[in-house]
């Protein structure tokens, strides 16, 4: 059985290039907004779970358990479709579904990041910084946090390039992203190949760069051992 | 708050549910036979092979997931000319999608086996390949076992993505019935539960299988 070769045509793909690509700020401002709300949200949930109180722990635990098991687009429709009609007083705008459900997902990642980077710090370091004589607070911030910090910081770095992609399931709410773009492009001149081709090459191209140079950057000021 | 529409449409969406698993078990198996594949290639397969695979990882690593589902689905069938089915689309994008993250974690764990282990099998008179199954490869897999649990998770929660390419799983005929019964409080609740009932296990079992046969 032979098939003809497909002919190639990019020319709809060429043409409407610069009106998929628009959807890139919707990718960028989700993915920005979200994480600076969620490394928050996240430093409190981190918090909890390190809590020295046995209920605020639990909670903590609970949270990061629960979002950890709740696909994301199981997790949007609900608070798209299922939040407002619970609460009737709720009216969300598309983005504002998308930001909510993004954060509320990304502060149970950040916060194990958190609390993994917290106590991968040896506990002598504390110890040693006390017997120094600086207060726990001042050990705290100097001596435990930036070491915490270069431990978390490539964590962070890896979700972030994670919701960069992840934010694509938007579509689904008709947020106006790259991918809903190009599903109208596609629909209206019968070009599917060429269109999801040139979608798939457009977040290559946005999303290996960032990664490739958050791993670079992180090498340099990696904690040893 | 009334759960009736669930009981109602039971059978619907346990069909759902079956779907569900069904391709989860079937993409996991793809994933893990790519991935073992691909990181005996990366590791013995001499540099050009090393390198398309490098290609291959950080192709499928950079793009979403769901753009290459919906790339299988709607523009695959026009490049070779043939109709491929949702579910057929889906099982490909997650065994590639996933085989990429399974292809470095394989290849961490391999490589994380003291090279002294491979030698000493060659060293009893051991094949190549008889030494890598019965000596490195049930080393690794323990060291292996948490990563490869959470990973085996986020495949079972990235099977909802697929109800955008009409493959009838949970999320497909949950939204679609919400939508319908324009009751969508119990049906995405109910939906939510389950998935986080069927991710239990997989930790579970991971956890206990590595806390059993760690030495």
């Amino acid at each position: 059985m032979t098939h003809a070769a497909y002919t190639f045509d990019w020319s709809a793909a060429w043409d409407n290039a610069g009106y998929v690509l628009a959807g890139v700020k919707i990718t960028i401002l989700l993915t920005a907004t979200t994480m600076a709300a969620g490394l928050v949200l996240g430093l409190f949930v981190a918090l909890a779970r390190m809590s020295q109180r046995r209920p605020i722990a639990w909670f903590g635990l609970a949270y990061v358990e629960f979002f950890r098991a709740v696909p994301l687009l199981i997790g949007l429709y609900w608070i798209y479709y299922a939040l407002p009609a619970l609460v009737p007083a709720i009216k969300l705008s598309p983005f504002a579904a998308a930001f909510l459900l993004f954060t509320v997902n990304l502060a149970a990642l950040n916060a194990e990041a958190f609390r993994s980077g917290l106590l991968a710090v040896p506990r002598g370091q504390q110890a040693a910084a006390l017997s120094l004589g600086m207060s726990p607070a001042q050990a705290f911030r100097r001596v435990v946090l930036p070491q915490a910090v270069r431990r978390v910081l490539p964590i962070l770095g890896n979700t972030w390039v994670g919701l960069f992609k992840d934010t694509a399931i938007v579509v689904v709410i008709a947020l106006a992203d790259i991918t809903y773009r190009a599903q109208d492009v596609a629909l209206t001149t019968y070009r599917p190949l060429e269109i999801y081709t040139l979608v798939l090459i457009i977040y290559f191209l946005l999303t290996w760069p960032q990664s490739r140079g958050l791993e670079r950057l992180f090498r340099r000021f990696r904690a040893d051992g | 708050m009334d759960f009736s529409v669930i009981g109602d449409n039971l059978p619907f969406l346990v069909s759902g549910v079956q779907t569900t698993v069904l391709l989860a078990l079937a993409s996991a198996c793809g994933a893990i036979a790519v991935g073992m594949a691909g990181a005996l290639g990366r590791l013995h397969g001499g540099r050009v092979v090393n390198g398309l695979l490098g290609l291959y990882i950080d192709f499928f690593r950079s793009t979403p997931l769901l753009i290459q589902l919906i790339w299988f689905y709607f523009a695959l069938p026009v490049l070779l000319d043939v109709s491929i089915a949702p579910f057929v689309a889906g099982v490909l994008a997650l065994s590639l999608y996933h085989g990429a993250y399974f292809t470095e974690i394989f290849r961490a764990g391999i490589l994380s086996v003291a090279r002294g282990q491979g030698e000493a099998g060659l060293a009893l008179g051991m094949g190549p390949i008889r030494a890598f199954r019965r000596i490195v490869l049930p080393q690794s897999t323990v060291t292996m076992l948490p990563v490869i649990g959470q990973q085996l998770v986020i495949l079972l929660k990235d099977t909802s993505l697929t109800s955008v390419i009409t493959v009838t799983e949970l999320t497909y005929r949950s939204q679609n019935l919400a939508t319908q019964q324009l009751d969508p409080v119990p049906i995405l609740t109910g939906a939510l539960i389950v998935y986080m009932l069927l991710c239990l296990p997989i930790t579970a079992a991971a956890n206990v299988a590595y806390r059993k046969l760690r030495t």
